[in-house]
């Protein structure tokens, strides 16, 4: 076990333990962004920024990703802190100024644009890489970044719609400005520009799930079921068992 | 060609190779980058063609060879003849026989000398430019052959190794740690305190990897020795990976040096064949082999753990490093990473000593560093000093200070991540501790001259431009924050400014600097805070609308001074655009109106009569 | 001693507290369409109470690569709603439908026998629900209810 001081108050965590975490135990509130507790961690927002002292020396570091060190000392509410989150959200609304979460957090840590960015390059993406990793991590990997620095953007190959996308919805899911637009209407689901037909259940008669889910699991045999149906039938079935 | 099984087979090999040269006589053509685009390829098959015509006549054998880069690429094509180290500069084709003739009489073809001062300097070793290096290093770089590993072995290679393998690993690892050898790629870190963690470190198999990514404009340091001695960082790296006990290595080359990559290959196959590389290297049991991986040339990727994701077959972005890659390096396993040059240093130092290594350079760096000198400088190219000779050395001495009489304003030192260091910092010794104290860094050794004709605001505007475009925009502060400074910059040098432009400026790069994910990210705001830091007043009249340096177009004019003014017409003779009007004699006047600003008639003029003036509305 | 939550479809009488207690202590208002617990009645008076029975291989954990379920120290498969990416996989994945999707969180559910304190159990009058110490007599009822749930489930499978 490992034992630190954030904001002069002593917290002791297993190894491994990142800041961010061990924050989060002290109910220490550090804004994230990239982060996501399922998904690997990132440290690209740069809005969990931290100040250490380690050797004499005080720096900022990423919380998300800081592992801690017997006798840390943190500071989450610096000045040099507070400047930090106030320039990674100034910047971000400028990139996102229709993005009402950015401004929500602007306004509470008392950012503001910066104002100094060419029009016409704007939309919700900041860029935080969740659907990407999501999409890696639970499925099939089919969207990244394609281009770099300004241009960077998430899309599928080619900046087409992408061949193994199974229409999950979890990069939308996770998505923490709501750039990633999925619409489910009369029994469809478009995601990355592609359209999928869900699946009616075959008891119910309700669109459940795509094709592509569920022969990606496998499980695209036989009576196709939709999850309360699927408990209804099991009851059925029990009670002829007690029959 | 057969395995050699030991130390002492190499050896011998060595003194049998000695042995057959005939009386050593070379014609050595560089091979350079200035130098190949100077046309050396025709100069090298013209002389090929005259010593084999010559050698008809009379019975000599005269070697004809392409070599790496000789160093003073402003004077391109270079030969050099061996043993007597004639130099010839700019050579053409057409001089070959000449050449050829003169050499096999024992005399120099005057006219290609190089000329100081109106004299003819016979022995490259007092040409000014190499009086005052110190190449060891770069020592056997133009002077062989770098497809020959034959060549190299003459001139003593592979004995470092030799030396390695005869020693416990433990002790090749301790002699690098006691020779204070520090990381030539930039940082400056001590190489023997990374070998020693990765040595340390659990986790099989080590890998050592070396970086030949060099992106930063006007460098090309690494791009000259893998080029020109691309076994020294092959024998370096063998060395290094029996100190640490690695299995294996990678040799990361940006694929826009198809020269360095068809070089570092051949000398692989060399090395191999040799038994100098692969398995049980000089029969010492000790197994290792290297592998070159091409990089797409990000600049990025030349930074530590983007290298790694780019090798381990991912896209080339930076990871959050907050532990060390001689711990957790690529796949995850503990990694060794030196720069090309940082490496090519390892085998001197176990041929050599390490007292010998210690009495280079200074207490703190010791050894010397290879530079490119690039700019407004009367000789570039390719120089390696050691280390502590203060920037007016390498810049005046070495250099050759300004051309024609023009000003010094500022020298860039260590790319787009470094900074711009005015007059006053002249006298700073060339380490790695007093550049960073200055505000600049010593980088992998680019270092940009600067005249009085350069404008700082737009110096800055230039390598923020690079960076807005090499940024790989994973980290919020690089992608968005260069962007806006990009922004500012541009506005300041096209009379957009705004009052406190500069001090935003300040901030934003300050912020940057503090909060980047990466080392690029976080040095990226060197040059804008050098230049706030040490030209504050060129930032003031950007603001205010002008350039005294006659670079931004819109923020300044050129005025002729009538008092100088002889009324030549020369001004007048040169303008493109036919802005310039007046008598013989008589104070000549520039048409705002019809002026360009290309600035045509201020290199024109001999009497210095033209001048910046602020723009008048 | 590990605990397990039984199920006995004979003494339900299908009033559904189960499922208002269940709605009330994970959603704070009586919604039985976020219950955990589903309670179906049948033709001819059966009531079966349904949950889920923390298989011992569970699919849903076997599916979720971002580390959203686990089992707990009581051996409960658990949804760590910070964890969970929304891409219903899980969901997918029970072959008994005891999973489910929250819309307004958008995270997975399941029965996490309130940590210890069952409230299915806490409030269903004839003992249907029962939470009981892992000893030998449970286990063994456990084991009976389970065989039928695995006939059932071969037959499904044919």
């Amino acid at each position: 076990m490992i034992t630190l001081i954030i904001n002069g108050l002593k917290v002791t965590v297993p190894e491994g333990t990142t800041i961010l975490e061990a924050a989060r135990r002290l109910d220490v509130e550090i804004p994230t962004l990239c982060h996501h507790e399922g998904l690997s961690p990132q440290g690209s927002c740069r809005l969990c920024m931290v100040e250490i002292e380690q050797r004499g020396r005080r720096r900022l570091v990423a919380s998300c990703m800081f592992p801690v060190a017997e006798g840390l000392v943190v500071e989450t509410e610096t000045e040099t802190v507070a400047g930090a989150r106030r320039f990674v959200l100034g910047l971000l609304r400028d990139r996102c100024p229709r993005s009402e979460e950015i401004a929500a957090l602007a306004a509470r840590y008392g950012a503001k644009p910066f104002g100094r960015l060419p029009l016409g390059e704007r939309d919700l993406c900041i860029h935080c890489d969740r659907c990407v990793r999501a999409c890696e991590e639970e499925a099939t990997g089919c969207i990244a970044f394609s281009f770099r620095g300004w241009a960077r953007r998430v899309e599928g190959p080619f900046g087409e719609a992408p061949a193994d996308c199974i229409g999950c919805g979890a990069c939308a899911q996770v998505c923490p400005t709501g750039f990633i637009a999925v619409e489910e209407e009369g029994g469809m689901r478009k995601i990355w520009g592609k359209s999928f037909e869900l699946l009616r259940c075959s008891a119910c008669g309700k669109p459940f799930a795509t094709r592509e889910e569920l022969v990606f699991q496998g499980l695209d045999e036989g009576d196709l079921l939709c999850d309360r149906c699927r408990k209804r039938e099991f009851a059925a079935s029990f009670t002829r068992g007690v029959r | 060609m057969s395995r050699l099984e030991s130390a002492k087979a190499l050896d011998e090999w060595r003194r049998s190779l000695r042995a057959s040269r005939c009386a050593g006589r070379r014609i050595c053509v560089c091979g350079g980058p200035g130098c190949l685009a100077a046309g050396s390829a025709d100069v090298h098959r013209a002389l090929v063609a005259a010593s084999q015509k010559a050698s008809f006549a009379v019975d000599v054998c005269l070697d004809v060879v392409r070599t790496g880069c000789q160093g003073l690429c402003q004077q391109g094509v270079l030969v050099t003849l061996q043993p007597q180290g004639t130099l010839y500069c700019a050579v053409q084709p057409d001089d070959a026989e000449e050449i050829v003739d003169a050499f096999l009489q024992g005399r120099a073809v005057e006219r290609l000398l190089y000329r100081d001062r109106a004299r003819s300097v016979e022995d490259v070793q007092d040409v000014p430019f190499y009086l005052r290096q110190e190449k060891h290093v770069l020592a056997r770089c133009g002077l062989i052959d770098p497809y020959s590993l034959d060549d190299y072995v003459v001139q003593g290679g592979y004995e470092g190794l030799a030396r390695a393998l005869c020693l416990e690993s433990e002790t090749v690892l301790e002699r690098i740690v006691r020779a204070r050898l520090r990381g030539r790629g930039g940082g400056g870190f001590p190489a023997g305190r990374k070998w020693e963690a990765c040595r340390r470190a659990s986790g099989d198999p080590k890998y050592v990897l070396a970086n030949g990514d060099e992106g930063d404009p006007g460098a090309f340091m690494d791009r000259s020795l893998m080029e020109g001695d691309p076994h020294s960082l092959l024998e370096g790296m063998v060395i290094g990976a029996y100190a640490i006990g690695a299995s294996k290595g990678f040799i990361y080359v940006r694929n826009e040096y198809p020269l360095a990559v068809k070089t570092l290959q051949r000398a692989l196959e060399a090395a191999r064949e040799k038994g100098l590389l692969g398995k049980d290297v000089l029969g010492s049991g000790f197994s290792f082999d290297v592998e070159v991986c091409r990089g797409g040339g990000a600049f990025v990727c030349g930074e530590s753990t983007a290298l790694m994701a780019s090798i381990e077959g991912r896209p080339g972005t930076p990871r959050v490093k907050y532990i060390r890659s001689s711990e957790r390096g690529l796949w995850e396993s503990p990694t060794v990473l030196n720069n090309v040059e940082t490496w090519a240093n390892v085998p001197l130092i176990l041929s050599r000593g390490v007292d010998w290594f210690l009495s280079l350079g200074t207490e703190g760096s010791p050894g010397t560093k290879v530079f490119s000198l690039v700019g407004k400088v009367k000789n570039t190219g390719l120089v390696e000093v050691p280390m502590g000779m203060t920037l007016r050395e390498i810049i005046f001495d070495v250099g050759g200070g300004m051309p024609k009489g023009r000003r010094f304003k500022a020298v860039q030192t260590g790319g787009p991540s470094g900074g711009c260091l005015p007059e006053a910092s002249l006298d700073l010794p060339v380490d790695f501790d007093s550049l960073n104290e200055a505000g600049s860094i010593m980088g992998s050794g680019g270092m940009i001259v600067m005249d009085d004709r350069t404008c700082m605001v737009d110096v800055a505007r230039y390598f923020v431009s690079f960076l807005v475009e090499e940024s790989c925009g994973k980290c919020t502060p690089c992608r968005e924050g260069l962007r806006q400074m990009k922004t500012i910059l541009d506005d300041l040098s096209s009379g957009r400014g705004r009052p406190g432009d500069a001090e935003l400026l300040r901030s934003l790069a300050e912020n940057l600097r503090d909060t980047a994910l990466c080392g690029l990210g976080q040095s990226a705001a060197n040059p804008v805070l050098s230049t706030l830091r040490y030209f504050p007043e060129e930032y003031a009249e950007h603001e205010a609308g002008f350039c005294r340096s006659g670079v931004c177009r819109d923020l300044f004019r050129f005025v002729v001074d009538g008092d100088s003014c002889r009324g030549c017409g020369l001004c007048a003779s040169t303008c493109p655009v036919g802005a310039v009007s007046g008598e013989k004699g008589r104070a000549h006047v520039i048409d705002q109106d019809r002026c360009i600003r290309c600035g045509k008639c201020c290199e024109a003029c001999i009497f210095e009569a033209i001048v910046v003036g602020e723009v008048t509305s | 001693m590990e605990k397990v939550l039984l199920l006995s479809p004979e003494k339900c009488i299908g009033c559904g507290s189960c499922e208002l207690a269940c709605s009330m202590a994970k959603e704070g208002e009586f919604r039985p369409a976020f219950s955990r617990v589903s309670v179906y009645r049948f033709d001819g008076g059966t009531n079966v109470p349904m949950t889920c029975q923390q298989c011992d291989e569970a699919p849903c954990i076997d599916v979720c690569k971002v580390g959203a379920l686990s089992r707990d120290e009581n051996n409960v498969v658990v949804v760590d709603g910070q964890k969970c990416i929304g891409c219903r996989m899980c969901i997918h994945a029970c072959p008994f439908g005891n999973m489910a999707y929250h819309r307004e969180k958008k995270v997975a559910i399941k029965c996490d026998q309130c940590g210890g304190d069952p409230q299915c159990v806490a409030f269903c009058p004839t003992k249907a629900l029962e939470y009981l110490p892992a000893d030998t007599v449970t286990l063994a009822r456990k084991k009976i209810f389970s065989q039928k749930f695995a006939k059932i489930a071969q037959e499904v499978t044919d």
